[in-house]
């Protein structure tokens, strides 16, 4: 429920309608835009487990939010109309928090030629579409065949170039029209939004939708198998094991150049370094046909550090050393004859790549699913596939039935809608999916952040959890109370920007960010990690006092010959440390006044026993490192737009989430039934985001620093930081 | 380390290409640096371009006339043609089989109500929806079909075809390149660079041998393979082993080299002082999404051209038959960063149909240089857009006559 509250604070649909300026010059309709795709996002994950969206506020909600302005323009768009507006909407109603919708609408219309618009247009057609379309029925009380009709043409154009099969496309069709007719459009509620949650919650299903349906696995055939599928989704035990003693056997098939050889070496790796059960891996390296094929998977072996069955390796007594060379059967007998000898827990099987017209190799593999009787089948797919993946999979599935299937190189901009199409056609669910070059980049398939993908909305899950690898949540506590005390110096900087290096690039983060995708340019991502960069050669050129101490650096007697020093150290330019101790100066200024604004002004002491409560939430911190190198960039004020690196200032997306916390903080709490694991972290990311808001001392901030004052203030704190301890 | 490549001692003889540009000038065959390169931008010219052929075409036939051997001629240029499209055909086959059935099945279910024209236009579009061709395509192509159906001028399933294979040739001719020699400018003693880049798996390496492979035997260069995809693990000794197969020699990075660059940089050296006329040179995989090893490709390039002094010949992308809507994305971004020439199309044996092809066309007008098909080294064709669309449109029959006019 809470990643609305990403939305209200946006700075743009608190504006009346009009000609719509972000005085940082961003055009607004990319905070519209982004609002509105947040708000569908919103609607579409409200039912799916509150815990999730208290994530989204709190991490992705303050990310997302700071793409869409400036930091610059903060203030005014702040003041202009204060944020109380926008608090009635948590723990509100449903309907009613929703209530705004229809006036981001005028602000959508207004600013839709954007030219920054246009290009977040390019990826995310769909959703945009949709809420077009369907703005048209906003007097009608029903969604009917006849006003839908026009959208149901655009989500078959959307979705079949997502590479959603056609015909895949026409029956989810079916199922969406039946499902969205006749429903009531909900007050307030776009009847788009609606629509959209349908379309999502039918991709979703599709996918392999709710966990606790277990996938349809090959069980009939291996009887013994603990067949890991159902449950490996939720516990973290990956992969495949049965308690019978005998070797899993995991059988890869694919085309070629699908990854089935990376991939292997991947599993691989998932196995071995399975927290919950470790096993001990053989590889067969079944590909004898394409040159070089075994060296690869002998090293990617070696590089993960498990052993590979090679052809060379058929005891060359048997008759069968000769052919070993020219057929992959006698390799895979003998791979598993092995494999039982020297007691491997999981045998996984690389097979050569092939194309399903290709009969004689479809009987080889026929052959060897016999031989091998895997306990897994695995089709390996790369997601650029276009509406070949039913034909593919269809092939592959009649010839040896297939118990899962694995996605590869899905850290492209592909949408993946050959996933819809290979669990259409063959029942089997997606396991994997590879999203990168290296070999640790296998992770397991969620039909949620899939479908999400596909209709193009990021993947604020996969955000959080990423963030939640990467933050050390003692290391975010002590890094709270100095910026609380106003005490934050270089070091910590440093280690801010190595805690977003580990997320991923920005842009890949951005990616998952709901209604990101697109909509900031390249360009300006790169920019901005090029100045952390800088920023962090030039901190690297500091001493260790210096760093400890920043004001060594600012009004010290020997600044000066210190930059000096510094800029010759880091082979940059005086101006460029200046401008660097300006950001740093400017932020840490913030920090101090929000510190101060938040706990009623006695800084540090008063923090002491109010705030503190709230320091868990300092993981969602981490988007402050962003900060430094931002306040000065070109275009940050209001010269040219959308030069700076909106998207990393965690201020902007501050102030909603954190009046959020205050304000309406039993919101999260109630209607949260986190799941384990999560509750922490999921207070957690409010909590962060509360922080920063109090920087921006606005009037409600304000109002509600005296209210807490006024005697409310321990309620408020305890509804506000309650789930936390 | 130099190992003569097999075939070179025929180096100079291109009288193919020689009569298409009649820049070659045969009489001083080694003295002319210039000569090879043109040579090389020859061999390209001709690999590609329609209207050459059709000028070689010309004198073939006008020296057939002088020497009175029509007939033979004519004889010869049918059993070239047919063996063109058949060719072609063989790999496109198991596509086409689909499609053209499919669209057998829309004319035959709606023959004789053919004023129910819709419903008609309505399931054909499906049917090329399924081909991976994209909505704004399809879109064009039954824009195409309707205005010619408002006059009237579709009376039969063959009509419609007709008209169909004629919408999607045009958006493909068009993009055909022009034969400007600009690689003949430039630079006087460097060899024509063929720079193959795409995402991973694509079929970079097999296409890299194919293409040498083709570059030696049938346009007669000398050909100097460069493996750099060091990132790949046995990249390098795949490439090797194909390398043999095809006799031409390889540039392998040296031990500890782990830049693609570092053995981009010796290749065109050895290509240089041993007088090579081509390099052709791998590269690792690389999805367009990656910034970085998007530079790198750039910087590779960069390296590449200022050692030649001038542009590489070539940059192809090479790109799955089997991908969909992502092709265009991914065309675009390559072509952004790396300013392709073209695109080698892979794996057109399958059941893919590479539809995304018309797109390219259409959206970005890339055009495709060479198809593979199949998996040996000589499954390595030119594109030709009519037998591509009549392979995936029309049936058997149809087609050996409609494209042997190209």
């Amino acid at each position: 429920m809470r990643s609305c509250i990403l939305l209200p604070g946006d700075g743009v649909n608190q504006r009346p309608a009009g000609p719509s300026v972000s005085p940082g010059g961003l055009p607004g309709g990319v905070a519209a835009a982004a609002y509105r795709r947040a708000a569908f996002q919103a609607s579409c994950l409200t039912p799916r487990g509150p815990w999730r969206l208290r994530w989204s506020c709190g991490v992705g909600g303050s990310l997302a939010r700071t793409a869409s302005r400036p930091r610059a323009c903060l203030g005014v768009a702040h003041r202009r109309r204060p944020l109380t507006a926008t608090t009635p909407f948590l723990g509100q109603p449903v309907a009613r928090r929703l209530h705004a919708v229809p006036r981001v609408r005028s602000v959508g219309t207004a600013t839709a030629s954007s030219p920054v618009f246009q290009l977040g247009m390019m990826f995310d057609t769909l959703t945009e579409k949709m809420q077009d379309t369907l703005r048209r029925m906003r007097g009608a009380a029903k969604i009917t065949e006849k006003n839908v009709e026009a959208t149901l043409t655009d989500v078959r154009r959307a979705l079949i170039d997502a590479d959603v099969n056609v015909k895949v496309v026409d029956g989810l069709l079916q199922n969406i029209k039946s499902k969205a007719l006749n429903m009531d459009v909900m007050q307030g509620v776009s009847p788009g939004q609606q629509f959209i949650k349908v379309v999502y919650d039918e991709l979703v299903t599709i996918l392999g939708g709710r966990r606790e349906q277990p996938p349809p696995s090959t069980a009939g055939e291996t009887p013994k198998t603990d067949s890991a599928a159902p449950p490996a989704a939720l516990k973290p035990t990956p992969v495949f094991s049965r308690f019978d003693g005998r070797p899993t056997v995991v059988l890869m098939a694919g085309l070629q150049g699908s990854g089935k050889t990376t991939t292997t070496a991947k599993l691989a790796r998932l196995c071995k370094e399975d927290k919950a059960d470790p096993r001990k891996v053989l590889l067969v390296a079944a590909d004898v046909y394409r040159p070089a094929a075994v060296e690869q998977l002998v090293t990617l072996g070696a590089q993960v550090g498990v052993d590979v069955y090679q052809p060379s390796q058929v005891p060359s007594s048997s008759a069968d050393a000769a052919a070993a060379t020219a057929s992959a059967l006698p390799v895979l007998q003998h791979g598993l004859q092995y494999a039982r000898d020297h007691g491997y827990d999981v045998v996984i099987v690389d097979t050569a790549g092939r194309q399903v017209i290709d009969e004689e190799m479809m009987q080889e593999i026929r052959a060897m699913k016999q031989l091998a009787q895997p306990d897994e089948t695995l089709l390996v797919v790369d997601a650029m596939i276009g509406q070949e993946a039913a034909q593919v999979t269809r092939a592959f599935h009649d010839a040896i039935g297939l118990s899962g299937a694995v996605l590869t190189k899905l850290d492209g901009d592909t949408r993946g809608g050959a996933a819809l199409s290979i669990q259409q056609v063959s029942g089997a669910p997606i396991r994997f999916v590879g999203v990168g070059e290296q070999v640790s980049k296998l992770e397991r398939f969620y039909p949620e952040r899939a479908a999400s993908r596909i209709l193009g909305m990021g993947d604020v899950i996969t955000l959080v959890e990423r963030a939640q690898e990467a933050v050390d949540e003692k290391e975010a506590q002590k890094m709270a109370r100095k910026m609380i005390d106003a005490k934050f110096d270089f070091d910590d900087f440093l280690k801010q920007t190595r805690f977003i290096k580990t997320m991923g690039s920005f842009s890949g983060i951005l990616k998952l960010i709901p209604g990101m995708a697109g909509s900031v340019k390249e360009e300006q991502l790169r920019e901005g990690e090029r100045r952390l960069k800088v920023a962090e050669s030039i901190i690297n050129s500091m001493t260790r006092q210096e760093r400890a101490q920043p004001d060594l650096l600012i009004d010290d007697a020997t600044a000066d010959s210190r930059m000096r020093r510094i800029a010759r150290g880091s082979g940059r330019s005086v101006h460029e440390v200046k401008a660097l101790l300006r950001d740093f100066r400017q932020m840490r200024n913030m920090m101090a006044n929000m510190s101060q604004r938040f706990f009623g002004g006695s800084g540090g002491g008063g923090a002491g026993s109010a705030g503190m409560p709230g320091m868990p939430g300092m993981p969602g911190m981490p988007g402050m490192p962003g900060m430094p190198g931002m306040p000065d960039m070109p275009g940050m004020g209001a010269a040219a737009p959308g030069s700076g690196m909106p998207p990393f200032n965690p201020f902007a997306g501050a102030p909603s989430a954190g009046a959020a916390t205050g304000n309406a903080g039993s919101d999260g709490s109630a209607t949260s039934s986190p799941s384990t694991g999560t509750d922490n972290n999921g207070g957690a990311a409010s909590g962060a985001s509360a922080a920063p808001a109090a920087g921006f001392g606005n009037r409600t901030m304000r109002r509600k620093a005296a209210k807490n004052k006024s005697g409310n203030s321990n309620d408020s704190k305890k509804r506000g930081f309650g789930r936390r301890k | 380390m130099f190992v003569p490549a097999l075939g070179c001692h025929n180096r100079w003889g291109t009288r193919a290409i020689n009569s298409a540009t009649h820049a070659c000038p045969r009489r001083f065959p080694h003295s002319s640096q210039l000569s090879r390169v043109r040579c090389m931008a020859g061999a390209f010219d001709w690999l590609r371009s329609w209207g050459e052929r059709a000028s070689k075409e010309s004198a073939a036939l006008g020296d057939a006339l002088k020497q009175g051997r029509l007939g033979e001629y004519v004889r010869d240029k049918a059993k070239r043609d047919v063996a063109e499209v058949q060719a072609f055909q063989q790999g496109l086959m198991k596509s086409r089989e689909r499609l053209g059935r499919e669209i057998e099945t829309i004319m035959e279910r709606n023959a004789g109500k053919l004023d129910e024209m819709e419903a008609t236009l309505r399931e054909l579009e499906e049917a090329l929806l399924m081909a991976d061709l994209g909505v704004s395509v399809v879109d064009r192509v039954m824009e195409d079909l309707r205005r010619e159906a408002t006059e009237q001028r579709l009376r039969s399933a063959a009509d419609i075809r007709e008209a169909l294979a004629a919408s999607l040739v045009r958006i493909l001719v068009q993009v055909e390149p022009d034969t400007g020699d600009k690689k003949a400018v430039g630079s006087t003693t460097a060899p024509a660079v063929v720079l193959l880049v795409g995402s991973n798996g694509h079929g970079k390496t097999t296409t890299a041998a194919k293409l040498a492979h083709r570059l030696r035997t049938q346009a007669q260069q000398r050909v100097l393979l460069a493996a750099c995809d060091t990132f790949r693990a046995a990249a390098v000794d795949q490439l090797e082993l194909w390398a043999e197969r095809a006799g031409v020699d390889l540039v392998k990075p040296r031990p500890n080299q782990k830049s693609g660059t570092a053995v981009a940089f010796d290749a065109i050296e050895r290509a240089k002082s041993d007088r090579y006329d081509a390099v052709v040179m791998d590269t690792s995989g690389r999805l367009h999404t990656n910034q970085n090893l998007m530079t790198e490709m750039q910087k590779l390039k960069r390296v590449v051209e200022r050692q030649l002094q001038g542009e590489i010949a070539e940059c192809l992308l090479v790109v799955d038959a089997s991908t969909g809507r992502n092709a265009i994305p991914t065309a675009k971004r390559w072509r952004e960063a790396m300013n392709i020439t073209g695109v080698v199309v892979t794996k057109l044996d399958g059941t893919a149909r590479a539809g995304f092809v018309v797109g390219l066309a259409s959206e970005l007008g890339i055009p495709v240089r060479f198809v593979g098909i199949g998996e040996r080294l000589e499954d390595l064709r030119d594109f030709d857009p009519t037998a591509f669309v009549s392979g995936l449109l029309l049936g058997e029959r149809a087609t050996s006559v409609g494209a042997s006019k190209a």
